[in-house]
C-alpha cells in the first residue's frame, strides 16, 4: 500500500504575536512533480515552508511524510527525513568558504568522526558547483561573492543533501536569465529522478514554464490548488489578490526633450579588477535601465558611484560637477540614494522597527532641530506603509519579522522617504508580488515626472523594457551597447549581454 | 563571465605585521636596556606569558564563536584554591588536580548551559560567573593566599624540561590542541559557523546549544589548567591571582587578528598577540618606570594597536562591500 504523496500538510495553523500567518492550510506534493506556491507578500508561503522544514512548529495541523504523521521539531529532523530547503533569505556563513558552506552541518567525515574528510568533500563540492554552473573557487569566502553566486551556493548546498523533497523559496529572485535556464535544467533532471519540488516565486511566468500544479495562498489561507495546464495567468493573479489587477504597470511616456540636464555622467569608469570602461549618462527626469548578466559589474558600478568601491580610472560627474571625494554621506547630502541589492545585509537594520528603518535616512531632513517628534515620524512612516502596502501589524514591528517581500518594500520606502534627486535602484522589485511591483513602478513613474532621475539595475527584462527610457547593456565590466526604448527587445539585450561570436558590435 | 568580476580584495597580512611589531618592540627595549636581549630574559618572558597564553587560547575560541568570557580571569584562582585546600585536607595530588580541573569544568558548563540553552548573553553570564568563582575562591581560602603543599604542583609551575620551563610546554600543548581543533575538526568549523551566522548554522542542522555548552566547558577547563600552573609557579594559590587577565587575553586575541563579533580568527595570531603583550610588560619593567606609568603606557599601546587594526579593517571593508 504505497502512499501516492511524498508530503501532505493538513490543516496547518500558525500564529505569531499580532498576526495569524497560516489558517488551516492544506498542501501536498507527489514524487516527480513541481508544485508551485504563489501568493502576495506576507501571504504565509515562507512560514508554511519553514514549518515543513522544521524551522517553526505549527500551532495545530499535521505533517504527513509518505503516509506517516511526523513531528518536525528541528531542521536536522527535516534533513534526516529527506527534506531540503533553500530559504528566501541567504543562510550562509559569510566567513566560511564555499566548500565549508555547502557541507555545513553534514560534512563528510573520516572514520574517527572528529575530522572532516576533505578529499571527499572537495571532489563532491567541485561536482556540485559544476552542476549548478557556478564558476568560483572552492576556497573562496562566501562574503566575497555576489548575490547570484550566493544563491547558487545555496542551491549546491541543498542538492548536496540528496533530498527527496526540495523546497525552493524564490530561487530565481536574484538570478538572471542564463542562471534561471540552468536552474530549470536541474529541476527537470531532479523531477525525472522522482524528487518532488516545491517552488515559490513571484515571477508568474515561471508557473507555466516549470510547474505541474499550483497552489495559491491568500492571507494565510489556501485559495485553491490546480493543474497548471488548467489555469491562465489572469485567473492566478485574481486568486492571489482577490480582485482584478492589470498585471503590469504601463508607464506614462513624456516625449523626451533633448535639452534636459545631465544628472549623472560616468566616463570610462574603471575599478581595479571589477570594471573597465563604463560610460553612461542619466538625464533629469529619466529612467535609465542597466541590463546585463549577473556578475557583469552593474552592482559594482552603483557602488563605485556611491563611493563604496574605489575608482581607479575615469571619472564621475554628478549634477554637472566632477566628483572627487565620494562617500555615501556626501552623496546622500547631494540628493543621491542607492537602494542596494542585498537587502538583508545592506538595505535594512533587521532588529529595528519598520518606522526606524523607513525614516533612518531622512531624520536630518525631517527634524533639522535634531529632536525627533514621534507624531511626525509616525505619520511619515504611515504614508509609505500605505503607499507601498507594507503588510505589518504595527509600525513598531521589527523588520526581521516581516515577510521577505515586505522587507524589500521597507528598503524602497526608506529611500523614497528621503526625497532625492537621483535614485539608483539595484533590483528594486526583487521578491515583491505583482500588485506591489506595479505600485513601485507607478511610484517611480511619479518620481521622474517630478524631475527625479532614476538609474535602475534589474535582471527582470520585462521590467527593464517596460520602465526604461534608455537602456545600457553591461558585459564584463563594460557598457557594450546603448538602446533607445523603442529599439530594444528582449532578444537583442540578451544577445549583447551574453556577448560571444554571435554579436559583432 | 562571473569569474572576471569577482571581488579580489587584499588578503590580510596580519601575521607578518604582528611579527614586525614584535621585532620592533624587541629592538626598542634592547636599546633602552641591553639586558633585554639575554637568553634568561627571553625564557622568563616565555614563562610569564604561558598562563596568559593558555587563557587567551580559550578566549580565542570563544570570540571566534561570537561569544565572550569574562570568567576566565576568576576560574584560575578558584582552581588553585580548590587544589590547595584539597591537598591540605589530605587528598592525594591526583585527586586534588581532578577536583581543581572539575571546578573549572563545572563553572564553564554552567555558563555554557545558560548561554546555549537559555540564550543568555555570554557577556552577562560570564560576568556573573566571574563574581561567583572569585567569591567562592575567597570563601574557601578564607580570604588570603593558600600555601600549595605539593612538590608535583610546584614542579608544574617551575620545573624545567628540555631546556624550557614546564609551563611553556603546557602552553605549547594547549596551543597545539586548540590549533587542530579550530583548523582541522568539524567542531572547529561549527565554531566559525556559529560566530559568523548563528541562524545559518542552526538552519544547517547544527546543534548550536550543544556547540556552546561544549565550548564554554572546555574553556573553563583550560582556565583551571592555567590556574594550576599559576599556583605552582607561585607555590601558593591566590584566590584572585589571575583576575584582570581576562582583559589581557581579549587584547592579545584581538591584537592577534581575531575579530570581536566572531567568525574569524585563529590561535596562531593569538600567540603573537600574547608575546606582544608580554614583551611590552617585561620591557617596561626593565626601563625602571614607576608601575602606574607602565600601566598607562601598556594601555595606550594596546589601544593604539586596536585602533590601527580597526582602521585597516575599514579599508578592507571598502573593498568587500
Ligand atoms: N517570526 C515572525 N514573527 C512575527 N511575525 C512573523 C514572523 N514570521 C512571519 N511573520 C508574519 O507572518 C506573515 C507571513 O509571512 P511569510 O514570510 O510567510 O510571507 P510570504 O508569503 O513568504 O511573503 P513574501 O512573498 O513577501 O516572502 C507576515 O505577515 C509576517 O509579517
Ligand atoms: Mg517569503
Amino acid at each position: 500500500m504505497q502512499c501516492p504523496y511524498l508530503v501532505q500538510l493538513k490543516g496547518i495553523c500558525k500564529s505569531f504575536p499580532g498576526v495569524r500567518a497560516l489558517n488551516n492550510v492544506d498542501f501536498d506534493l507527489k514524487p516527480g512533480e513541481v508544485h508551485v506556491l504563489i501568493g502576495e507578500n506576507g501571504a504565509g508561503k515562507s512560514t508554511l515552508m519553514k514549518i515543513l522544514s522544521g524551522n517553526y512548529m505549527q500551532d495545530s495541523g499535521e505533517i504527513i511524510l509518505g503516509g506517516k504523521a511526523v513531528t518536525m521539531d528541528s531542521p536536522k529532523k527535516a534533513e534526516e527525513s529527506g527534506i531540503s530547503i533553500i530559504h528566501q533569505e541567504f543562510n550562509l556563513v559569510p566567513q566560511l568558504t564555499v566548500e565549508q558552506n555547502i557541507f555545513l552541518g553534514h560534512e563528510p567525515r573520516c572514520k574517527m568522526k572528529l575530522f572532516p574528510n576533505r578529499a571527499v568533500s572537495r571532489s563532491d563540492a567541485g561536482k556540485l558547483l559544476e552542476r549548478v554552473g557556478l564558476d568560483v573557487g572552492l576556497d573562496e569566502r562566501v562574503e566575497d561573492l555576489g548575490v547570484a553566486q550566493k544563491q547558487l551556493v545555496e542551491l549546491a548546498k541543498a542538492l548536496s543533501l540528496d533530498a527527496r523533497v526540495l523546497i525552493m523559496d524564490e530561487p530565481t529572485a536574484a538570478l538572471s536569465s542564463r542562471e534561471i535556464e540552468s536552474l530549470f535544467g536541474i529541476i527537470r533532471q531532479l523531477t525525472g529522478e522522482g524528487v518532488g519540488i516545491i517552488y515559490i516565486s513571484h515571477r508568474l511566468g515561471e508557473v507555466h514554464e516549470i510547474g505541474d500544479r499550483v497552489t495559491v495562498l491568500r492571507d494565510g489561507q489556501g485559495v485553491g490548488t490546480m493543474n497548471v495546464a488548467d489555469v491562465v495567468l489572469d485567473e492566478l493573479v485574481r486568486m492571489m489578490v482577490g480582485r482584478d489587477l492589470s498585471e503590469m504597470f504601463v508607464r506614462s511616456r513624456v516625449p523626451a526633450e533633448s535639452g534636459r540636464k545631465i544628472v549623472l555622467k560616468a566616463e570610462r569608469l574603471c575599478v581595479d579588477g571589477l570594471l573597465d570602461d563604463i560610460s553612461l549618462e542619466v538625464r533629469e527626469g529619466e529612467i535609465v535601465g542597466l541590463a546585463g548578466l549577473v556578475g557583469s559589474g552593474r552592482t559594482e558600478f552603483a557602488k563605485a558611484v556611491f563611493g563604496v568601491l574605489p575608482v581607479s580610472d575615469g571619472h564621475i560627474e554628478l549634477f554637472g560637477e566632477r566628483v572627487t571625494r565620494s562617500n555615501p554621506r556626501n552623496l546622500i547630502r547631494m540628493g543621491v540614494g542607492l537602494v542596494p541589492e542585498d537587502r538583508k545585509d545592506e538595505g535594512i537594520i533587521q532588529i529595528l522597527s519598520v518606522q526606524e528603518n523607513i525614516t533612518m535616512a531622512s531624520l536630518g531632513r525631517l527634524f533639522p532641530s535634531g529632536i525627533v517628534k514621534s507624531s511626525i515620524e509616525r505619520r511619515t512612516t504611515q504614508k509609505y506603509v500605505d503607499m507601498l502596502r507594507i503588510m505589518t501589524d504595527s509600525l513598531g514591528k521589527q523588520v526581521c519579522f516581516l515577510s521577505g517581500g515586505n522587507q524589500q518594500k521597507v528598503v524602497v520606502g526608506k529611500w523614497l522617504c528621503s526625497e532625492l534627486r537621483l535614485i539608483i535602484f539595484d533590483e528594486p522589485t526583487r521578491g515583491v508580488d505583482v500588485g506591489a511591483k506595479a505600485e513601485i513602478h507607478r511610484i517611480m513613474d511619479d518620481l521622474v515626472r517630478q524631475g527625479v532621475s532614476i538609474l535602475m539595475i534589474s535582471s527582470d527584462l520585462p521590467e527593464v523594457l517596460g520602465m526604461s527610457d534608455r537602456i545600457y547593456v553591461v558585459r564584463s565590466g563594460r557598457t557594450v551597447r546603448e538602446f533607445a526604448r523603442d529599439e530594444a527587445s528582449q532578444e537583442e539585450i540578451i544577445r549583447h549581454a551574453m556577448g560571444g561570436e554571435s554579436c559583432a558590435s | 563571465m562571473q569569474a572576471d568580476t569577482q571581488l579580489r580584495r587584499p588578503r590580510r597580512r596580519r601575521l607578518s605585521s604582528s611579527v614586525v611589531a614584535i621585532l620592533g618592540l624587541i629592538a626598542v627595549f634592547a636599546i633602552v636596556s641591553p639586558d633585554f636581549l639575554s637568553i634568561e630574559n627571553a625564557v622568563s618572558i616565555l614563562l610569564q606569558s604561558s598562563v596568559l597564553a593558555i587563557i587567551a587560547f580559550g578566549m580565542t575560541m570563544v570570540i571566534v564563536s561570537g561569544g565572550m568570557n569574562l570568567s576566565l580571569g576568576a576560574i584560575p584562582g578558584l582552581a588553585g584554591v580548590v587544589c590547595a585546600m584539597s591537598l591540605r585536607a589530605g587528598a592525594p595530588v591526583g585527586l586534588s588536580v581532578v577536583y581543581a580541573l572539575g571546578s573549572g569544568l563545572v563553572c564553564g558548563a554552567i555558563v555554557g548551559f545558560l548561554v546555549g540553552a537559555f540564550g543568555m548573553a555570554p557577556f552577562i553570564a560570564t560576568l556573573g560567573m566571574a563574581g561567583i568563582a572569585e567569591g567562592l575562591a575567597l570563601a574557601l581560602s578564607g580570604g588570603g593566599a593558600v600555601f600549595m603543599p605539593s612538590d608535583a604542583i610546584q614542579r608544574l609551575g617551575s620545573g624545567v624540561f628540555l631546556f624550557l620551563p614546564i609551563p611553556v610546554w603546557i602552553a605549547a600543548a594547549v596551543f597545539a590542541v586548540t590549533l587542530v581543533m579550530l583548523k582541522a575538526t568539524v567542531y572547529g568549523t561549527y565554531l566559525y559557523a556559529v560566530g559568523g551566522n548563528e541562524d545559518a548554522a542552526r538552519l544547517s542542522g547544527i546543534n548550536v546549544a550543544l556547540v556552546k555548552l561544549t565550548l564554554y566547558s572546555l574553556v573553563g577547563l583550560l582556565a583551571a589548567v592555567a590556574g594550576l600552573v599559576l599556583a605552582g609557579r607561585m607555590n601558593t594559590a591566590h584566590p584572585s591571582g589571575a583576575v584582570g587577565m581576562e582583559f589581557e587575553a581579549v587584547a592579545a586575541t584581538v591584537v592577534g587578528g581575531t575579530r570581536l563579533g566572531g567568525g574569524r580568527g585563529n590561535v596562531t595570531g593569538t600567540v603573537l598577540g600574547v608575546l606582544i603583550v608580554s614583551i611590552l610588560r617585561a620591557g617596561l619593567n626593565m626601563t625602571g618606570l614607576p608601575a602606574p606609568w607602565q600601566m598607562v603606557i601598556l594601555g595606550a599601546l594596546i589601544t593604539g594597536t586596536l585602533v590601527a587594526d580597526a582602521m585597516m579593517r575599514n579599508r578592507e571593508r571598502r573593498y568587500a562591500a
